[in-house]
Formats: structure tokens, sequence, C-alpha cells
């Protein structure tokens, strides 16, 4: 018997696609450094700055950092707008923290600003900074290069490389038109969607430009989610993908979701809470809580001194779960194919 | 040397073994046949039961999700991918009420969307696949079926395989058979029998102060010992020494018949490798900058070529200064040493360094191996035990690639090389036994090849007719055809090493069956540049029809083509070198005159990798095997053409006709 899962795998769609979203590390690098105390010797005092208190990434650092054996408090603040940001940094730095961990590209950029344009008072640089979940660190210029940060930032990233999210959205159908829904106010957006655009043109699909409309006072507006799509499906789009939007798919994925279905078209996402919480079709997503605990890995990794800070590379994990939520597919007629489901997790309607 | 004895016996032995062999080989198919294939079947359909399961959980977890089995989507990849994993196979097709949704397999098992696989042929005829049927069920009911096919002729083709094993076997059988005898009766019985003669025909002629001298431990040697007895107590009056160097001469040929066998164990060693080389290099390549792949993985053949081709005549005259043994003993050595460093060989440098040293190895070898046969033998005698010594490296030939790529099959390359290595110590174990101790007189020395002597045989343009257009093509054929493109060819297709190693053993035998035909109808006829030209048209062809897209039946034909051209070749250029060369014969004598023949005609294998891996990077394996094709069939060309712009001087001894 020489079928083998892993041949199914190479097959369906070419990138390493994880069956599950399995606790634990998909990286190879365990921890090296359990059971040590901070370099300093004494309890250490890491900040999370977050826009919510649930989110996996905050879960999984919470739970390596647990597990590591350092000896550490963990102070995790809601954040909800990075706009409170200016705020409540002085506040932060009073509070003498050994490390801060930021979750999103906004709440990161809020607190370490661009490598340049470094400016002390409104930023954190004298602290270590973790990041997790930023989508782009380079194009949001978080840091210089991915290999040498060159500050004292380092962090995690959640998204499959652009090739792997087309890939895997080709391998359902071979979409021709697909539509982009997303928040032109976010800089990390406008990056993921001009990428896509770029190897969309490779494989000869349309992508259309689905950016949200700004409101007079220049704030983008999310109230028009709705005609957006429907003016996508009307425009012959059929299928509409939302990138690591906060606006859009962290705050309307369920708009997004309802509207798509009613306007029969299928679903994408690159973020794991959008497709666990609403109605979408797909995701191909590195599970929050995975990306957390690689954070936490690099924050241990700080913390005792194993590594200087500005050396740490940032990464993205090398394994990706495909979710496919059957509800959605029965409710549009439009099933997966078999490579596919065989190495999908299957989200069940809740 | 005749072997009349030796022949007659080995007709009789070989007859009887071959039919016991054949008989074996009947009953065995049989009952390969009556046992075998009762057991396959249903291994066959558990077989096609565990790769359907496999498929049909994977379409269970879809329709437990929910999906309609009617809605499922890509199923047909599915299917592909089973298939693709499982090549004993024949097909997989998805059925919902008779109709097929989904297939991947072989064409014959259809038509449209039915499958016909199940439907019995019409007559009495085995159905040609084993249909196995697994439901898929939802809610209790069966709603569809995966059908999974095995060919019926898998038994069948595996048995043939088995079959075709054992005929190659055969004909290797048979010629270790001629080889075992040849050293056993040959040096056990007929040698001292025809020494005992001589003896008598020394005392018949009044030198009664020979004895036989043999220290054999059987009846012969018991014979030797009454005659000398019988010679003991006669008076005698001649001087004891008397015909002391005669008596040398007939113990040397004792050994000629004993030295073939070794030599017949070392070409073995060589040929064992001969089926994989080419693809064993290209394992090892890695890119070297400026060169195509196909340069590179020419480059270990025609280096080994070219080392061979040159130290020839070099361990030659040392051979003639130190002595056979030694030469043969360290060349044999050297081989060994060549050969497990080939097999352990984990880039291509380390492997063509492996094979240089191999080549100076063999190159020693067979150049002793001659010196000595050419020492110990009378002129009368010579050519016919050249021709037996040669024998030995011909028949090693034909077993060679047969058992080498049997053996390179079940154990792999490197560990083929490791055998090679052992019969080529063998083979110096042998020769240590063997070969004499003591140095032949000066006086037989013949001189070594000399430049002066080159130039002298080239300035005969009929000579380089001959040896440039005719032999160096035959070698190149040769080298480029069979040893290199042919095994890569093959090899790319899919061919199993078995295979190739029998596809080159036709070559073999054809050259062992045709060529006495050849050289007696050529000797008949006188005809030798009709032969040449012929031989030379067809090696063409036949590499033209191996770069036929096709099975093995083309590489089958062409092979066999190509052996029966190079048996035609084979005597009447050596006949007509005499013809050609009577002048040079005269001054430089009959060996230094072949030896320069052999010299240029091995540059045609020296040349062949290179060329043959340029076509091969330019036009692939079809147009490669058309080059060489074509570069044989303008070499036949030149050769006519030098042929009627230099014809022979008309002889000084016929009378001119004068016109009246």
């Amino acid at each position: 018997m020489s079928l083998t899962r892993r041949s199914v795998l190479a097959g369906a769609t070419g990138a390493l696609l994880a069956a599950s979203a399995t606790p634990g590390l998909a990286q190879s690098a365990q921890p090296t450094v359990s059971g040590k105390p901070a370099a300093s010797g004494k309890t250490a005092r890491i900040v999370v700055l977050t826009p919510r208190k649930d989110v996996g990434d905050v879960l999984g650092l919470r739970d390596f950092i647990g597990s590591s054996g350092l000896s550490a408090t963990i102070d995790v603040r809601e954040v909800p707008q990075a706009s409170a940001m200016p705020s409540l940094l002085p506040e932060v730095r009073a509070s003498k923290p050994d490390l801060v961990v930021t979750v999103f590209t906004p709440l990161t950029l809020g607190a370490v600003g661009r490598y340049d344009d470094p400016d002390p008072s409104r930023f954190l640089t004298d602290v270590p900074v973790v990041f997790t979940s930023v989508t782009d660190p380079v194009a949001s210029r978080v840091v210089r290069s991915l290999e040498r940060p060159g500050r004292l930032v380092t962090g995690t990233r959640h998204i499959a490389p652009v090739s792997v999210q087309l890939k895997t959205m080709l391998s359902y159908r071979r979409w021709k038109k697909i539509a982009a829904v997303y928040n032109p106010a976010e800089d990390n957006m406008v990056v993921a969607v001009r990428d896509l655009k770029e190897e969309a043109a490779r494989q000869g699909v349309e992508v259309l430009d689905a950016a949200l409309s700004r409101d007079a006072s220049g704030a983008p507006n999310a109230a028009a989610i709705p005609d957006l799509i429907a003016d996508a499906a009307r425009a012959g789009a059929e299928l509409v993908y939302i990138g690591p939007d906060t606006l859009v798919a962290s705050n309307n994925n369920a708009v997004v979701a309802e509207q798509a279905l009613a306007h029969n078209l299928a679903t994408f996402c690159s973020t794991e809470l959008p497709i666990r919480r609403a109605n979408l079709l797909m995701g191909l997503v590195s599970p929050a809580v995975n990306v957390g605990r690689f954070a936490g890995l690099k924050a241990v990794e700080i913390l005792t001194g194993a590594k200087p800070a500005d050396s740490i590379p940032v990464e993205t994990l090398n394994r990706f779960s495909l979710l496919l939520r059957i509800g959605a597919a029965k409710r549009l007629d439009l099933y997966p194919p078999m490579r596919l489901l065989n190495i999908a997790e299957i989200v069940q309607d809740a | 040397m005749r072997l009349s004895f030796i022949r007659r016996l080995n007709w009789m032995l070989t007859g009887v073994v071959s039919v016991l062999m054949l008989v074996s080989l009947a009953v065995q198919t049989t009952h390969f046949n009556a046992l075998f294939r009762p057991l396959a079947e249903p291994e066959l359909a558990r077989k096609a039961e565990v790769v359907g399961s496999y498929v049909v959980a994977q379409l269970d977890r879809a329709i437990e999700l929910g999906i309609g089995v009617d809605k499922l989507v890509g199923v047909d990849e599915l299917l592909a991918d089973a298939l693709a994993a499982n090549p004993d196979v024949k097909y997989l097709a998805f059925e919902i009420d008779g109709r097929l949704r989904a297939y991947a397999g072989t064409d014959t098992a259809r038509s449209g969307d039915r499958l016909t696989a199940t439907e019995i042929p019409p007559g009495d005829e085995t159905p040609p696949f084993i249909n196995t049927v697994l439901p898929l069920e939802a809610g209790g009911a069966t709603v569809a079926r995966l059908h999974v096919g095995m060919g019926a002729g898998y038994v069948q083709s595996a048995l043939n395989e088995i079959v075709y094993d054992l005929g190659s076997v055969l004909i290797v059988a048979i010629l270790l058979n001629v080889e075992i005898l040849l050293l056993v009766v040959g040096s056990s019985v007929a040698a001292p029998l025809r020494r005992i003669s001589a003896v008598m025909r020394h005392v018949g002629e009044g030198h009664l102060g020979v004895r036989v001298n043999m220290r054999n431990r059987d009846e012969v040697g018991e014979l030797a010992r009454a005659i000398d007895w019988a010679l003991d107590s006669v008076r005698h009056l001649t001087d004891m020494n008397a015909s002391a160097p005669a008596m040398a001469k007939i113990g040397m040929m004792q050994r000629v018949v004993e030295l073939r066998f070794a030599i017949f164990v070392f070409s073995l060693a060589e040929e064992l490798t001969r089926t994989f080389l080419s693809v064993y290099i290209k394992s090892l390549f890695e890119p070297i900058p400026g060169l195509t792949m196909e340069m590179v993985i020419g480059a270990p053949i025609a280096l080994f070529m070219l080392l061979w081709a040159v130290s020839q005549p070099i361990a030659g005259s040392v051979s003639e200064r130190r002595g056979r043994r030694a030469v043969f003993l360290t060349g044999a050595l050297m081989s060994f040493v060549g050969l497990v460093a080939s097999g352990l060989a984990t880039d291509l440098i380390q492997l063509v360094i492996a094979r240089c040293l191999t080549a100076v190895g063999y190159a020693s070898v067979f150049i002793s191996a001659q010196g000595f046969v050419i020492d110990a033998t009378d002129p009368k005698q010579r050519a016919q035990a050249v021709a037996m010594y040669a024998g030995g490296i011909l028949s090693a030939g034909v077993c060679g690639p047969a058992i080498g790529g049997v053996i390179a099959g079940q154990v792999g390359f490197r560990t083929t090389f490791l055998i090679s290595a052992g019969l080529a110590l063998l083979a110096a174990f042998m020769a240590w036994r063997v070969l004499p101790r003591v140095r032949v007189p000066k006086e037989r020395m013949g001189r070594g090849l000399r430049l002066s002597d080159a130039i002298l045989c080239l300035r005969n343009p009929r000579f380089v007719g001959l040896a440039v257009f005719s032999a160096v093509p035959a070698k190149l054929g040769l080298t480029a055809l069979l040893f290199f493109l042919l095994p890569l060819a093959l090899d790319d297709q899919g061919v199993s090493q078995s295979w190739i190693g029998r596809v080159l053993l036709l070559y073999w035998l054809l050259m062992i069956f045709v060529s006495p035909m050849a050289a007696k109808l050529s000797d008949r006829s006188g005809q030798r540049t009709a032969f040449l030209v012929l031989g030379g048209l067809l090696a063409a062809v036949a590499a033209y029809v191996l770069s036929v897209p096709g099975s093995l039946v083309t590489a089958l034909v062409g092979v066999a083509l190509l052996g029966v051209a190079h048996a035609l070749l084979n005597a009447p250029q050596l006949a007509m070198l005499a013809d050609v060369c009577v002048k040079e014969r005269a001054t430089l004598g009959e060996t230094t005159v072949i030896g320069m023949f052999r010299l240029i005609e091995r540059l045609g294998s020296v040349v062949a990798p290179f060329l043959a891996g340029l076509f091969l990077a330019h036009y692939g394996y079809a147009g490669a095997l058309k080059g060489i094709g074509a570069v044989l069939a303008l070499c036949v060309a030149a050769q006519l053409l030098i042929g009627a712009a230099f014809r022979p001087p008309p002889a000084a001894d016929l009378p001119q006709r004068t016109p009246a």
C-alpha cells in the first residue's frame, strides 16, 4: 500500500497545509530555555497590548510562557483603538516592563512607530517589543528586514504567502474574478491587496478592488460593506476575499458572510477568527494560538538573554490550516473537491 | 591448438545440460501457472480491496459531512491520485446506478460511462481484469460503488519475467559450461595428452632423454609416469638435455588453457557493470559550469577508453621487460581497487579517478595476457591460441550483462561493483597460480610500438581507409550505441536492468554465432570490401532502428542488427589489413601492424562517449542515436571513396594486357 497521506497533501495545493489546528508549536524550534529565571534574576514583567483579551494570540502566548518555566508576570491591557496608544504609552513606560507584546499591525505600529521615524518621546524604543500576527512588518515599516530587524523589535506573522492563498482558492474552483473587500486605511491591507492582484494577474485571474469608501471625516465606512458586495456580485465576481483586516475581517465578518451568501458568492479569509465566527466558506490560516505560542518563544529567548532582541528574525509558521465550513458550501451548493476536503479541517455550524 | 576432444565432450554435455534446463524451465513454468496463480489472484483482490477502502474512506467522510453522493467534486482527481500511487491497479471507477461518475485508468475497461470490465468477454476467454467492488453507503442504503480493477495479466507478466530471467541464465549457464570444460578438460586431459604425444614423437626421433615429467594425480598422470618409467628403463645414448627447450614450450600450452579461464573471469568483472554504468554515472552527476550534463556523463566512459588505449602499448612494453606475470597481477589489483572505489564513489570526480585506475588495470591485464599467449605459442598455433584467448573475452561479454543486469536489479549498482571487484581479485589469484615466474628469453621478445611505425602505416592511404573509416566507426558504434546511449535511453523509458542486460546479451550472442560464418563466407568469396561496406551500412541502419521510438522490440531489432553488422566486419577487417599492408608487414612485422591497427581502432571508443554526449545534449535520445547512425554512414562513404581513389596497384607478376 503505497498511497500515503503525504502524497495527497503534496498533490493538493503544493503548500504544506496542516490538516487540523493541533495544539503545540508546529515549528521545530522548541523552547531551549525552560526553567531558567530571567536574565536579571528576578521575575520578568511582560505587558501585552491587544485589541481584545480573548484573541488566540494572547492565549497562546500565556500558555507558552507559562509552560516555559520562566518566572514572569503578564499584564494584559485591552486597547480597542490604536488611536488610544499615545495616551497609554507613558503609563506603560512608567510601569517599567522587561518586555512588551503587541497584537496585530495597528497596535504594533502605535507602540513602536516606524523604523525610519523612531521618536523616543512618542514610541517605545528602550524596551524589547515582540509583536504577533503582523501581516507584513517590512511593508508596514515596523522592521527594516525580516532576517535582521535592526532594532529591539521582533515577532511573528500569521498570513500564508499570497501565492499559497491564491493557489488554495483556485484549487476549490477555477475562479475567474475575485473581489477583495478591504479597508484602505489599513496600510497592511493595501499591501496585501496589491500583492494579491500581482499574483492573480500571473494566474490569469481578475481581482476586483472593492475598497471601503470613506465618509466626510475621512474614516472608512463599514456600513457600505453590503453595497460593495452587491456591486461585486453584479460585476461578475464569484468569490469575496477578505485579508488580515481589522475593520472588515475582525469586526464585520458576519456582515460579509451573510451578504456574500445572499448573493451566492463564495468567501475566503486569511485569518482564523472570521471563519470560526461567521458563515464564511474557507480560510487558509495560521491558528492564532500557535502564532501566539511562537511569539512566546521569541519573548522567552529575549528575557533569558539566549539571543539579543535585535537579531531574532521575524518569522511565519510554515504550516497553515485549511478551514472549510460545509454549512456555507451547502447553502451555496458549491462543494469542495475531494482533494481539499481530505486535508481540510471542517468547521461545523454553531 | 585444436581441441577436438574437448569439442566433442562439450557438445555432448552442453546438449544434455541444455535439454535438462529447458525441461526444468518448462516444468517450472507450468507449475508456476498451476500453483502460483491460484495463490496470486486472491492476493491481488486483497490488494484491490486495500486500495479501494482507502478511497472509500475519503468518500465516506464527505458523505458523512452531508455532501450528497451526486454532489461530490473532484472524485476524478482522487481516483487518479490513488491510481498513480498504485501502478499495478489498472482502473478505479466510481459508479452510481450503473453509470460511471468518475474514472481513472485504462480506457479498455470502459465504454463511455459504462464499465465494461465486469462483462464476460465473448467466448470462454478469461476476463482481462479482476474487478473488486466496494459499496458506499448513506443512511443504510448503498448509494454508489467503487470498482477497483487489477490486471489479470499481472500474474502472467510476472511469470514471463521469471521465464525470461531463467532463459538468460540458461544461455549464461551453457557458456559457463564451455568455460569450465575448457579449463578442466583442456588443462588436465587434452594438454597433458598432447604433451605425451610430443614426448613420444621426440622419442621416435631418437631423443631418448626426454621425459613427460608430469605430476598430475589422475589417470593421465599415471600414463605419463608409466611412460617416463618405460623410458628410464631403456638404455639411452643421447644427451638428456638435448630437447629441453622444446619441452618448455609444450608445458606452456596447458597454461594458456588455464589463463583463458582467468581472462574470462576478469572480463566478467568489467561486463557485469555494462548495463548500468552510464545510468550510475548519471546518478552521481553534479552540474559543472559550462558543460552540459550529457557531456559530463560521457566523460568517465571516454576517459576510461582513452586511458585504456594509451596505457595498452605502455603496459605491453613494460610486460616485455618486467615479465607478463608481474604486469598481469599489478593490473588485476589496480582493477580491483578501481572497482571497489567505483562502487564506493560519492561524487563524479571520485568515480572518474576510480574508472581511470580500472582502465589502466584492464589494459595491463589484457595486453600481458595476450603477450603471454603469443610468447607461449609457435607461430603455427598462435592464431588459434589467440582466438581461444579472445573467446574467453567474448563469452564474458555474453554472460556479463545478462548476469550483471539481474544482480544490479537485485542488490543495486554499488554492490554489483563490489562483486566485480571480487571477480577481478579472483582472476588475479588464478593468474598468480598459472602464469610462470620465468621470463621469456630475450630473442623471443617483440618490439614495442614506435611513433615512426605509426607514421609508416599512416602513409598508406588504404590502411587509413580501413583503420579510420571502418575499424574506428565499428568501435565508435559499439561504445556510443551499446555502452552509452542505449542503457541510458532504456533506463529513461523505465526498462528494468534485467531487460537491458538481455538486450545487450543479444549483441554478443550474434557476434559469437555470426562471426565464424561471416569469416568463412568472406574467405570463400574474397569480397572483403563488400563485407566491410555491408557491415558498416548495417551498423548505421541499426542506429536508425534504435532511434525509432517504440518498445523493447525496436531496441532488440537494433541491437541484433548491430551484432550482425559487427560480426560481418570482424574477420574481413583483419584479412583486409593483411592485403593492404603487405609492405608494412614486411618491414615492421605482423604483430606491430596489428597492434597499430588495434590502437587506432580504440580511438573510436574514446571519441564515442563525447560525440554521443554532444548529440544527446542537443537532440535528445532519438536524435543522438540517429546522429551516430549518420556518422557511421558517412564513414562508409569515406571508406568507399578512399578505396576508389587508391586502387591496389596491379600485381607485378600478372601479365600486362596490352592493346592489340
